[in-house]
């Protein structure tokens, strides 16, 4: 483990999350003093383990660090209170830094789309319609972006693949539970990459940049996924075979988006209530625009009128939404290559993560 | 027009009865009440009903639903029971088997009727499983595992999921977990349980995290076998929220969460049933028993005497 640079004072946002316990650990480790800043009752999630806890209405002028990183994001609550939730997460992270201090804002390759179906670059995206969690990120990557131009901080915007690993709530934990109960857990004929992050690698990159980076005035990207070329059968199988279950594929044809949902969108603007339509929609993943995804939802009739062609619904068993979202981030095609800084490699390879998770599944009960 | 009286104005009445109770032409809340002025007030404006002390909550409302902290239900039940009433105890039901049983008892001598919300019981899948089971296709009964974990954001305005030893993972989430598989096992119908071979884990006294047990029940039919348990629950770390019923000819695995699959393993193989009910959201459920309750359309699946059985469990393996 590296020795600590220049870096005095410490602070992780977001400390009570999958990521931000691992980053806590693996910094304690290495002998790092960091402070961990919660929001709300998240305590509960690191005491015990970790002593340094400071909850974010404790944030004065006086407790500024000389670096932040922050993982916090809107993920939970109404869909529609995202944006106010960024907002929130923005003031605490600014509070907490230095006029021209450091910043590691820690941001998803999502915001390439759920699917990854828009070009990859290590470079700032541009805004568009997505999912509620998407939009939020991608928010987050111009507001700090905004205030390094302004303010001339150290900004590093590390995009992270899917991070999976031991107890991952986000990736093993889906499989895990997909495969227990026969839910479809890929497309028949498709093998989507799974452009993968092992949470300890995530924990050890961020570490590494903490105390390695020389935090000059700047904007940089990095990109982590050093599982980016895995596809997911490998974890699949693997997972599969722990636990003696088959996986269920669902065919293509299940794939396609119901177009027509009269009664939701009666139901919807019943009485005129934008925002319950608003609400509705903010929960869909439909790229493109506002109104491709008022489009999707039209009554049948007015959108054989404004297309000048039939509806062709799903011969198959429709998928929920919630599935179609889960297995169109499966069927990725394109890489999310790793662009990570020089002098890193990382720990935990593709044989250890999976023998990680598998001892996950083992524990005792 | 059916009157309701809301006794707690916490978190579950904000979020869940705020979203599924206001909007029925059979049945309204009249009146709310809290120790909490604050809170009381605040529900009261949700549901347009009137902030009033309990007293007279319960002399005026035709069905009360009680959703305080676990560690009051024993009084506030015995308070609300009275001949040809409904009343509706939020789970968890009892903080004691014994309390469990009196009150069963008194609503029963005072023809109240008395039930308790487990709205997990109207998931599709947890109803389908029960049909499976109770048709024979895995033989009886023979072993129950199952897990639930994940990072624990409930906001409870009490804070008795911190402090009330009736307020850890084991009462609060576990109760969800081990209802819906004594429910699908049939175990809920047993008229009395009892524990061997208690081994548990856990991270500290009550309330804890993160429980892990193995036990067995007895109690079934004459000839009936002990079935054995295997949990895990957490706030700590995220766990497969699964139940799986291991019987003599199969086995049946389902979601612990809302879903609408359950995998069917026997000999012969593997194959994946899913329930023709499906919800949109969650809350749909949540409704669904209200009205069960309510308006007395299937209803017997919230009988409180089905939850003396959970409440021995939970008692048992929090003393351990």
């Amino acid at each position: 483990m590296p020795e600590a640079s220049s870096v005095k004072t410490i602070a992780v946002v977001g400390a009570a999350g999958f990521v931000g316990r691992q980053l806590l650990k693996t910094m304690q480790d290495a002998g790092v003093q960091v402070t961990a800043v919660i929001r709300g009752a998240a305590e509960l999630s690191v005491e015990g383990s970790f002593h340094n806890v400071l909850h974010e209405s404790q944030v004065t002028e006086s407790t500024a660090f000389d670096l932040v990183i922050n993982l916090a994001y809107p993920n939970s609550g109404p869909l529609f209170s995202y944006a106010a939730q960024n907002r929130l997460i923005f003031a605490a992270v600014e509070r907490l830094m230095k006029p021209g201090g450091r910043l590691i804002h820690v941001s998803t390759q999502a915001v390439f789309g759920l699917a990854l179906d828009r070009p990859v670059s290590a470079s700032p995206v541009r805004k568009v319609r997505d999912a509620a969690y998407v939009e939020a990120k991608i928010e987050a990557e111009h507001h700090f972006a905004a205030l390094q131009k302004k303010g001339g901080l150290s900004l590093d915007i590390v995009r992270l693949g899917n991070v999976w690993g031991y107890a991952s709530g986000a990736w093993a934990l889906p499989l895990v539970q997909r495969l227990l109960t026969g839910r479809p857990i890929g497309v028949q004929g498709v093998a989507g990459l799974s452009n993968s992050t092992d949470v300890a690698n995530v924990a050890s990159y961020l570490s590494h940049l903490a105390i390695q980076g020389e935090g000059a005035p700047g904007l940089r990207f990095h990109h982590l996924a050093e599982f980016s070329s895995v596809p997911w059968s490998y974890w699949i199988d693997r997972l599969a075979a722990e636990l003696q279950v088959s996986p269920v594929h669902a065919g293509p044809e299940q794939m396609t988006l119901p177009v027509s949902g009269r009664a939701e969108l009666a139901e919807a603007m019943a009485g005129v209530k934008p925002r319950a339509l608003y609400r509705r929609l903010a929960g869909e993943r439909v790229s493109g625009s506002w109104a491709r995804s008022m489009l999707t939802r039209l009554p049948r009739p007015l959108f054989v009128k404004l297309k000048g062609r039939e509806l062709s619904p799903a011969k198959a068993m429709p998928l929920s939404r919630e599935d179609q979202m889960f297995l169109s981030i499966m069927s990725a095609q394109q890489e999310f290559k790793s662009q990570v800084v020089a002098g890193w490699t990382p720990p935990v390879g593709q044989e250890e993560s999976i023998r990680r998770v598998l001892g996950w599944l083992r524990q005792e009960w | 027009m059916i009157s309701i009286g809301l006794v707690g104005c916490g978190a579950v009445v904000h979020s869940n009865y705020a979203k599924t109770l206001p909007v029925r032409s059979e049945y309204s809340v009249r009146f709310v009440s809290d120790i909490n002025e604050a809170q009381a007030q605040s529900a009261a404006a949700l549901f347009n009903a009137q902030a009033t002390p309990l007293d007279e909550l319960v002399r005026q409302a035709d069905a009360i639903i009680i959703t305080t902290p676990p560690s009051t239900h024993e009084d506030l039940v015995l308070k609300s029971i009275r001949s040809g009433r409904v009343v509706l105890c939020e789970k968890p039901f009892m903080t004691s088997a014994a309390a469990a049983r009196r009150v069963v008892d008194a609503a029963a001598a005072a023809n109240s009727e008395l039930f308790v919300g487990h709205f997990r019981r109207t998931f599709p899948q947890v109803r389908l499983a029960r049909d499976l089971v109770k048709l024979g296709t895995i033989g009886q009964v023979q072993a129950i595992r199952m897990s639930e974990g994940g990072r624990f954001t409930w906001k409870a305005v009490s804070g008795y999921t911190v402090r009330d030893p009736a307020g850890g993972v084991l009462w609060d989430t576990g109760s969800h977990t081990l209802d819906t598989a004594l429910f699908v096992a049939g175990m809920d119908l047993w008229p009395d349980l009892e524990l061997s071979k208690i081994q548990v884990r856990k991270d500290k006294a009550e309330p804890s995290h993160d429980f892990k047990a193995r036990f067995e029940v007895l109690g079934g039919k004459a000839g009936q076998s002990p079935v054995g348990f295997q949990l895990h629950f957490s706030r700590f770390e995220a766990l497969p929220n699964f139940i799986e019923i291991i019987g003599e000819r199969g086995k049946i695995s389902l979601s612990a969460g809302m879903d609408t699959r359950v995998r069917l393993a026997t000999a012969e193989g593997s194959i994946v049933l899913s329930a023709e009910e499906q919800y949109a959201e969650i809350l749909e459920c949540f409704e669904l028993q209200l009205r069960r309750i309510l308006l007395r359309d299937g209803q017997e699946d919230f009988a409180a005497f089905r939850f003396v059985g959970l409440t021995t469990i939970l008692e048992t393996l929090s003393n351990a």
